[in-house]
């Protein structure tokens, strides 16, 4: 199964890149959206590779990624409906666009202020929620004494970032 | 939606733009490295379609119609001037006249009957001439040739129009020693011949 260390970004953008641009071309959207779109299923494959997901259990990076490249040309389609293929055509793919999420005004608060802050929060906050690690894992990769640190040094990041918000909010 | 979920949602977003921007560098620099290898193989392109052009001009040699055409014109004639009075050979005239009008043919049929003409020696000269502009070139040569034998005075000329003839036909090799000839003697296309000459090579 791949991991994060054995994963070649570089390589499999670039090995991947013509196939699915070409592919999405057919569907006559422009190269800018074919490479944004491939950008997008890109990063998807990135973060289920940092989660640890199975992937490759069931196909390889090539397949998974022309997958969800294709899921995420067809939702582009539909949202601007020029879809022309079936619904059961769609790949199975579980994906959260978290687009809803992103028109609410804390969400949109809640990133600015974690992109801007320290590089040990943002680890921290990194591994628990968006590469879903456990304590012991966190403890594990940071060098931390025990979980019970990890934790305590989490909730302090969190009460920074609320901290940081409550000031903008004034 | 909770706030926990809040949190976990912003760093997803804000992960995945980071993500996003990492593939965005490198989509430009895979799109820089294409334009430098299309400049590079336009180059390199552009190289060997002029090493391929040179090579052809070098084997396909000197541009011969080129040259002839700069360097041919009829000699004009300085046998029977039209003011001639009445009393001239009349048949000589026409010919001339045909000649100086640039009606080839009927200078050439006039020509040739006046074989027993003195002037004949001279006069083959003009018939030749008349002869290559109308692509009779064997019968040119002819022409040159037995002018050039006849040792008259227009030899030397005949000597510089066979050369042309030569270079017209694409066979330097013939009209090397008439133009190296024409060169060395003392004639009115002494530099002219000069000129081809180094042109094709014919000289040290």
């Amino acid at each position: 199964m791949i991991n994060n260390k054995s994963f070649d970004l570089e390589r499999v953008y670039t090995e991947n890149r013509e196939k699915f641009i070409g592919f999405a071309l057919g569907y006559s959207v422009s190269k800018e959206t074919a490479i944004d779109i491939y950008q997008d299923a890109v990063v998807a494959l990135m973060e289920q590779i940092k989660k640890n997901k199975p992937i490759a259990v069931k196909s390889s990076v090539a397949t998974y990624l022309f997958a969800i490249g294709k899921y995420m040309l067809f939702h582009y389609l539909k949202k601007e409906k020029r879809l022309t293929v079936e619904i059961e055509d769609l790949p199975e793919i579980e994906w959260d666009f978290m687009e809803a999420a992103q028109k609410e005004e804390q969400v949109g608060l809640l990133q600015l202020y974690y992109e801007k802050m320290g590089e040990h929060c943002k680890k921290i906050l990194q591994l628990f929620y968006y590469e879903e690690k456990k304590l012991e894992e966190i403890v594990q990769l940071l060098g931390y004494e025990n979980k019970d640190v990890v934790k305590s040094q989490k909730s302090r990041c969190i009460k920074q970032l609320k901290t940081l918000i409550a000031e903008h909010n004034g | 939606m909770d706030e926990e979920s809040k949190i976990s949602i912003s760093i997803h977003l804000a992960e995945r733009a980071a993500a996003k921007k990492q593939l965005q560098a490198l989509e430009a620099s895979i799109a820089a490295k294409k334009k430098r290898y299309i400049w590079q193989w336009a180059t390199a392109a552009s190289i060997v379609v002029a090493a391929l052009f040179t090579t052809l001009q070098l084997l396909r040699g000197p541009d011969y119609d080129a040259l002839f055409s700069a360097y041919y014109e009829p000699y004009p004639n300085t046998i029977a001037p039209v003011e001639r009075t009445a009393n001239s050979d009349t048949r000589l005239s026409q010919a001339f006249a045909y000649y100086d009008g640039g009606d080839y043919e009927k200078a050439i049929q006039a020509f040739q009957q006046l074989q027993q003409s003195d002037q004949w020696k001279d006069l083959q000269l003009y018939l030749g001439i008349a002869q290559m502009a109308l692509n009779q070139n064997e019968e040119a040569r002819k022409s040159f040739e037995a002018a050039i034998a006849a040792k008259g005075e227009m030899a030397s000329i005949a000597t510089w129009y066979l050369g042309l003839l030569y270079i017209k036909l694409e066979q330097p090799e013939k009209a090397k020693p008439l133009i190296q000839s024409t060169a060395a003697t003392d004639n009115p296309f002494a530099g002219n011949a000069k000129k081809l000459g180094n042109e094709l090579g014919f000289f040290p």
